[in-house]
């Protein structure tokens, strides 16, 4: 490493060949399916060393690895970062110190540290003061510095703040640290929703059991979610605050309320409804009640989603024979198809970062993921060969992507980056877990 | 006369005995039970009651029969087979004879495939169903459609066996 960072050409020179026989070998396993120059396939290694007890107070050991630990489990979760195995470190700041002055960058540079993250707390009483400095070993520069004040039980708030300036520093989005994940869950006596954090912490249920559960969806102030249920014998569009509050029916035209969805930045909701006797996609007003409709063919028009600015519209239909993927321009009310390979396109959503398309593409019965560039090219596989596949929701920055996988037997929520790689279980819970909608950053 | 006289003595001495005999028992000697005369009248009565009981098994019978049937579909599809038709043309004599009856028409949807397409899937099946029936005279009034999508399979399981019995319409009364 050292001589590779001392010598840029060779680096260049290096990492080139390595794409060069990354495509011709397919020697990355992982990744033998996706696009090698996208990001999350060279991961920065990063160190996050164990907190310095600046005060000394006793319990704030325990907070000082306690903090550490989360830092490094929450940008570990981004998928943009190798995380330094804390063995190998040469040195220690919790007890060296954690300011510029204090430590010796050529022990980070040797293990091939490419961004250091430091901290130190004090406790005193119940107050509780964390800072944080991000550095750059390889330059010797300080990123970003920053200090919070809270009591212990705000530890989490505070470390997930830092992460969220973090990655605003280094990539000009927030991320995804103040999002949460809804989804539905089987349980005796019929399905609930339950909500969590991004990292599957914080798990809490938010809508009773009842017979049938469908489509949760998230309205863009993160405060409430909508819902099909049919606890009035049919499928009807409920809406409800988040974690407490009582649902209430919005929806309930006659026939199918289904698909909820709000219009990014709006109060306005889209929904397919059939009362007119073929399933349609319509604008509702924030009453729920019939604003326009936007599709006009016969035949199935279902799951509408949004591109990021509100003025156009994805959705599937079955016009052409068998369910594809449609954009529509709001404001002229053109049409065009976006997929053309398989027969069975469906769950489209559009990323927040406004630029592809995931879905869930079925072959011979078995679903994957694909996302699909809105300029044209063909869609690119995300899963293959691991169960059923469906369901997939962008986070709010656009960078990863949680859905629903039947892999290790039953469904279960997993999460992966938005090019395929990292796929893990978000959670262990018992029962089936389907349709996870990933909420916008909430109280930005 | 002398022997007429005590013949007849005799006759009302008997009579008085058995009268006695019949007055001063306390308790009834036990009585062969007896078949009360069937008459015309009761005859017509009792074959009523089992032409009733008879009526009122068949039409259970044909209850059961149009609630029991379903309708099956090929992979998203909604249009009816020949099968399915002769299948409605029975459902749709039981709505004509019942014609107080509401019937719920409820298309579903095998495990593939997606959760929203699937609702719309069973909708279109249920509606597939109840143009059917409505073309044979029955009133849309009371054909009423609802979709479970794939949320209510009749049979667990993810193969052809299980998918074939879930792309299915059932029918219930209202």
């Amino acid at each position: 490493m050292n001589f590779f960072d001392k010598q840029p050409l060779f680096r260049i020179v290096s990492v080139f060949l390595l794409i060069v026989f990354g495509m011709g070998s397919r020697c990355f396993a992982d990744y033998d399916y996706i696009n090698i120059s996208e990001p999350f396939t060279k991961k920065i290694p990063l160190a996050v060393p164990v907190f310095k007890n600046l005060s000394g107070a006793p319990g704030g050991g325990e907070i000082a690895v306690d903090a550490a630990d989360l830092l490094g489990r929450a940008l570990d979760f981004t998928g943009y970062f190798k995380i330094i195995d804390r063995g190998a470190y040469l040195e220690r700041p919790e007890q060296k110190g954690i300011t510029i002055a204090e430590i010796d960058f050529k022990n980070w540079t040797d293990i091939g540290t490419e961004l250091l993250v430091t901290g130190g707390l004090r406790l005193e009483g119940e107050v509780l003061q964390l800072e944080f400095r991000l550095f750059d070993p390889f330059k010797g520069e300080l990123l970003l510095g920053k200090r919070y004040t809270g009591n212990p039980s705000d530890l989490r708030k505070m470390v997930l703040r830092f992460c969220g300036e973090m990655i605003f520093r280094l990539t000009g989005k927030y991320g995804i640290f103040n999002s949460s994940i809804a989804f539905v869950s089987t349980t005796q006596g019929g399905k609930t929703i339950y909500m969590c954090d991004f990292d599957g912490s914080n798990l809490q249920r938010v809508v009773d059991p009842e017979s049938i559960l469908l489509f949760p969806a998230w309205s863009p102030d993160g405060k409430m979610i909508a819902y099909t249920s049919y606890k009035n014998g049919k499928p009807d569009i409920f809406v409800k605050p988040v974690p407490r509050g009582s649902g209430k029916v919005l929806v309930s035209y006659k026939g199918m309320n289904i698909t909820p969805v709000w219009v990014p930045g709006q109060s306005t909701m889209a929904a397919t409804l059939s009362y007119e006797g073929d399933e349609e996609i319509y604008l509702l007003t924030p009453s729920g009640k019939v604003a326009k409709r936007l599709t006009k063919s016969w035949g199935v028009d279902v799951s509408p989603t949004f591109s990021p600015d509100g003025r156009q519209m994805a959705f599937v239909s079955n016009r052409s024979g068998s369910p594809q993927i449609y954009v529509m321009n709001l404001d002229t009310g053109q049409e065009r198809r976006l997929t053309y390979e398989g027969t069975y396109n469906t769950q489209p959503d559009w990323s927040p970062a406004g630029d592809r398309i995931v879905y869930s593409g079925m072959k011979k019965g078995i679903s994957d993921i694909y996302a699909i560039a809105l300029d044209g090219g063909g869609p690119m596989q995300l899963t293959r060969g691991e169960g059923r596949n469906e369901a997939p929701s962008w986070s709010p920055d656009g960078s990863l992507i949680v859905f629903a996988s039947t892999r290790d037997g039953v469904s279960d929520i997993y999460v992966m980056t938005g090019y395929g790689t990292d796929q893990r279980r978000l959670i262990e819970m018992p029962g089936e877990q389907t349709l996870p909608a990933w909420s916008p950053n909430i109280g930005e | 006369m002398k022997r007429c006289i005590k013949l007849g003595l005799l006759f009302a001495v008997m009579m008085c005995l058995a009268l006695t005999v019949a007055c001063t028992k306390k308790q009834p000697a036990p009585v062969e039970p007896t078949v009360a005369p069937v008459t015309a009248q009761d005859d017509t009565i009792s074959e009523q009651e089992l032409e009733r009981q008879r009526q009122a098994q068949r039409a259970e019978a044909a209850k059961a029969e149009f609630l029991n049937a379903k309708v099956y579909f090929a992979f998203d599809d909604a249009s009816l087979s020949e099968q399915a038709r002769e299948t409605l043309n029975a459902q749709a004599n039981w709505l004509q004879e019942n014609s107080g009856a509401t019937v719920v028409i409820e298309g579903h949807a095998d495990s593939r495939g997606t959760d929203e397409y699937n609702l719309a899937l069973g909708s279109r099946r249920a509606e597939s169903v109840k143009n059917f029936l409505n073309n044979l005279g029955i009133d849309s009034s009371r054909l009423i459609t609802i979709s479970y999508g794939e949320e209510r399979p009749a049979v667990p399981g993810e193969n052809d066996d299980a998918w074939t019995q879930n792309r299915r319409v059932e029918f219930r009364i209202q």
